[in-house]
């Protein structure tokens, strides 16, 4: 064997990889093979370490994101990580991070009207932290999609690693729903778009291995261009009318290679590429620079023959450059040409297939069942818990996002889910969002409750859940606890869309978010997409009237649950899910009454801050009696505000669920079994975020 | 009568305006910025957005597009009237049809929050004391020379100020209009409170009043 170990770890590919390929091919792969394997065999493109877990248990679609409808408006909507290039560059990793998953939905030809994002920190007012927030804010800003929602998190957990997941929302006509499998011999590849320079060369292998500081991983970090997407969703909104394209595929990792090998792969044809047909940015690339380039703001379509001019017009017209790439084949090989020149050719099942590592590890988390118990004062420990950075509010950052532009944004950042107008009455719910302290303590029992939760959120602001869509990041899959951590998280996430009837439509998966060998928790994110009937009459998420009743609906005796934000201990509490699943049945099932005036579902901090936050929301403030912890935490409950009057009707449509009465809304201040707090106060420590500016 | 919405390559708030228009019964078509013909229309307006992706200065390359040399045209033969929101705001400035320039916002960071306005101009906008709009903007800090600004302030060119200056504006100015009363500009954006599922609706009742001044 001629390669050596130097040549092997700069395209961070094993030795056994690199004898794999060998045996296949009967020989030794060239220069741009090998590039090819490395990037396509790469964690980040290859999914090696998850691929067949994930196609077992959740059933997905492989098009580029999971699709629901609402009546014929396909929404089409999916999550991704952008974690590793954000722990580098934090500004350019965040931007690049939202043009890739637009690219994302506009590949299935559906127009991007959302964005939600989960980002997890070690704490605010970081280099990291600014850097992701700008980031996000410059890009999804300028491009015109509204940041409509998520979550930010702190955990020294992501100190060196931060989280950075962004989910995207696209609605599409089912006449314009566009496939990203090949049709047809003879069909012309077309690019469009930026040129293509040498930026983010290995990105695929660079976001498959852990960070290390001492190496200078700054030009794997691709550079946005918000102006350029722009101009491409728009061109690409006017390509997808074309009756001549058969198949669309956004360039992400790994660029031109990827895009089109995986479209004539599913398509089940062979391909042609013509590298030297790519316009370039730079001088004297080389054929494997052009194929691995993640230069942004690209997208591949397949167009028949012949009708290659039609798509050149709608690029001309929004300046952008067009190049006919390549052409569909009938064998499955993949050929690469420079010129008259072949420099690669490879069987095309043989790139795209790499070989699977995945591992079934069992390991067993405990569960407390024990009831938790308060006898204590409130006040200081509320005061504590709402200045925790985690649960504040995260006004001085969605404030940075624009929210609003579009004109369909119901429901802002703040409240439990956002709300999207979508047709005529009708609208979506989007809720997104991780808990490494759940997941850490229990990855199989804390990805249910994740999914509760952003379940929970979606039908607090009015919606009913209609599908899941998830990004798992994790640690190195090499080292067996996190192999362990990642088993037992598709299993928990595949059991729980089981319980609750929703499907999984697609997904993203992260490995090796580790620095100096220290791994992040386990930090399953999900997202969830509910429908919607009458954005008009949804609840608020405060409370709204003096004198309404206050109710909490869900488990009055909880468990001790190790995971709340309260306490910190190793076992995770004994959740009875088909109880809460049914809970949340009931709970969608009331608010689509109109006597549920305000609903806010019980997460972090427990029922003492939900209760705060809905007073602080409003400046309305309430007395509450009862007995209930007030900080513990356990999936789907809920915080009620019922119109007066209407108790009757509500206890007995709540028959079979468990309930508790615990207060009445009114005063200017929150009192809890006789403690006064005054909102003012509250209201301080929730904000406190914004007085680190 | 009949609208224009402006779309340069960049602009991201045209649909929203397009709907907002059409809800006061507004024939309303896009047109793209290289159009010059714009005699058939009663009303111009300039949307928001990033036209040209803000490079350079928001506004600055915008001003240079075919369609800005036609709306100015426009403006001086009394045909109807241009309204510039936002980034069309910046655009009517950098062209000189509006006076003065935007600075970055006083606390540099992008900003999108529902904002209280007070009516300074009450001959246009007869029926309302108070507006709640939208600003989304980083570069929203406007500003302009004492004698513009006495003029703006004596001839009722000053169509309303923020309650609370959320930007560094000087006297909190959100929205002017030129001597003639035929071009306007605002920060805030009507278009996102015009719609019955809006926050609220009094970006209507500001486009009805621009409506009333078509002549």
């Amino acid at each position: 064997m001629r390669i050596s170990s130097e040549q092997l770890e700069k395209v961070s590919m094993s030795i056994d990889e690199y004898n794999t390929i060998v045996n296949i091919l009967g020989r030794e792969p060239n220069e741009t093979e090998l590039y090819i394997f490395s990037a396509m065999w790469s964690e980040h493109c290859g999914y090696k370490h998850s691929k067949r877990l994930i196609k077992e248990y959740f059933n997905v679609s492989d098009e580029n994101a999971g699709i629901v409808w609402i009546e014929d408006v396909g929404i089409a909507f999916k999550v991704e990580s952008h974690n590793h290039p954000c722990a580098v560059e934090p500004f350019q990793g965040a931007a690049t991070g939202i043009g890739g998953i637009i690219r994302d939905i506009i590949a299935m030809g559906a127009r991007p009207v959302a964005l939600l994002d989960s980002l997890h920190f070690s704490k605010p007012h970081t280099y990291i932290y600014e850097g992701v927030i700008s980031g996000i804010s410059a890009y999804g800003n300028s491009i015109g999609v509204p940041t409509v929602g998520g979550e930010v998190r702190f955990d020294s957990a992501y100190s060196e690693n931060p989280l950075v997941n962004v989910m995207a929302v696209g609605t599409v006509k089912k006449e314009n729903l566009k496939t990203s499998k090949a049709q047809g011999v003879g069909n012309s590849v077309i690019l469009i778009g930026s040129k293509t320079g040498r930026n983010g060369l290995h990105g695929a292998s660079f976001a498959s291995r852990k960070i290390d500081q001492s190496l200078n991983d700054r030009p794997s970090v691709q550079v946005g261009d918000p102006f350029a997407e722009k101009r491409l969703i728009e061109a690409s909104m006017e390509i997808c009318e074309l009756d001549c394209i058969i198949a669309v595929q956004d360039m992400g990792a790994a660029g031109i290679l990827s895009s089109t090998t995986e479209m004539t792969h599913d398509g089940g044809l062979g391909l042609d590429l013509f590298v030297d047909r790519v316009p370039l940015r730079e001088k004297d690339m080389k054929p494997w620079e052009i194929l691995l380039s993640e230069s942004q703001e690209r997208m591949a379509f397949l167009v028949k023959k012949g009708y290659e001019h039609e798509v050149e017009k709608i690029a001309e017209k929004w300046e952008l450059d067009f190049a006919k790439i390549g052409k569909t084949t009938l064998n499955t090989e993949f050929r690469v040409f420079d010129g008259e020149k072949l420099v690669a050719s490879l069987p095309l099942s043989f790139v795209t297939e790499p070989p699977d590592l995945s591992r079934r590890i069992e390991r067993e988390y405990p569960i407390t069942d024990e009831i938790s118990e308060w006898n204590g004062t409130i006040e200081n420990e509320l005061i504590h818990l709402l200045s925790n950075p985690t649960i504040a509010s995260k006004k001085s950052v969605y404030e940075r996002y624009d929210y609003t532009v579009g004109g369909q944004t119901v429901k802002s950042p703040g409240s439990d889910a956002a709300v999207v107008h979508i047709k005529d009455s009708k609208g979506i719910a989007l809720s997104l969002g991780g808990n490494g302290r759940y997941t850490r303590l229990n990855p199989l029992e804390g990805t249910k409750a994740v999914l509760f939760e952003a379940c929970s959120n979606v039908i607090a602001s009015g919606g009913k859940p209609l599908g899941i869509t998830n990004c798992m990041n994790f640690g190195n899959p090499e080292i067996d606890e996190v192999a362990a951590q990642f088993y037992a998280a598709v299993k928990g996430l595949a059991e729980g869309s089981k319980l609750l009837d929703i499907p999984i439509t697609g997904g993203n998966v992260s490995f090796y978010n580790e620095s100096n060998g220290k791994q992040i928790s386990p930090t399953p994110v999900v997202g969830v997409i509910g429908g919607v009937e009458d954005v008009q009459r949804i609840p608020s998420s405060y409370f709204v009237n003096v004198g309404d009743p206050i109710y909490l609906v869900g488990r009055r005796e909880v468990p001790k649950n190790g995971a709340s934000m309260y306490r910190n201990s190793d076992s995770f509490c004994k959740v009875n899910w088909n109880v809460c699943a049914e809970t949340l049945h009931a709970i969608q099932q009331i608010i689509s009454k109109e006597l549920v005036i305000s609903a806010h579902d019980v997460s972090s901090g427990g029922i003492a801050v939900a209760c705060a936050e809905m007073a602080i929301g409003s400046m309305i403030g309430a007395s509450i009696s009862t007995n209930i912890h007030p900080f513990e935490e356990y999936p789907t409950r809920f915080i009620l505000e019922i119109q007066k009057g209407h108790e009757k009707e509500f206890e007995t449509e709540m028959k079979g669920i468990e309930f508790s009465k615990i207060g009445t809304i009114g005063g200017n201040s929150l009192i809890w079994n006789g403690e006064k707090i005054a909102l003012s106060t509250l209201k301080d420590s929730y904000e406190s975020l914004e007085e680190f500016e | 009568m009949k609208a224009a919405v402006v779309v340069f390559e960049g602009t991201n708030c045209d649909r929203e305006t397009f709907q907002a228009l059409k809800a006061i019964n507004f024939d309303v078509d896009y047109i793209w910025h290289n159009w010059t013909s714009l005699e058939n229309y009663d009303m111009i307006v300039l949307p928001g957005g990033f036209s040209y992706g803000d490079y350079l200065r928001p506004g600055a390359i915008a001003r240079f597009s075919p369609v800005m040399k036609s709306v100015e045209s426009y403006t001086m033969k009394d045909r109807g009237i241009v309204v510039g929101i936002c980034n069309g705001f910046q655009i009517l400035t950098e062209s000189g049809l509006l006076p003065g320039a935007f600075l970055k916002n006083k606390y540099g960071n992008f900003i999108c929050k529902m904002v209280d306005l007070e009516v300074e101009n009450r001959d246009i906008f007869t029926d309302v004391g108070k507006l709640r709009l939208y600003i989304a903007h980083s570069d929203g800090n406007y500003t302009t020379d004492e004698k513009t600004l006495d003029l703006l302030e004596r001839e009722g060119r000053v169509l309303f100020k923020y309650t609370q200056n959320p930007n560094g504006s000087i006297h909190s100015i959100a929205g002017i209009s030129n001597e003639k009363f035929n071009v306007f500009g605002m920060m805030p954006h009507p278009e996102r409170s015009s719609l019955p599922y809006h926050e609220n609706m009094d970006g209507l009742k500001v486009f009805e009043a621009l409506k009333r001044c078509v002549k």
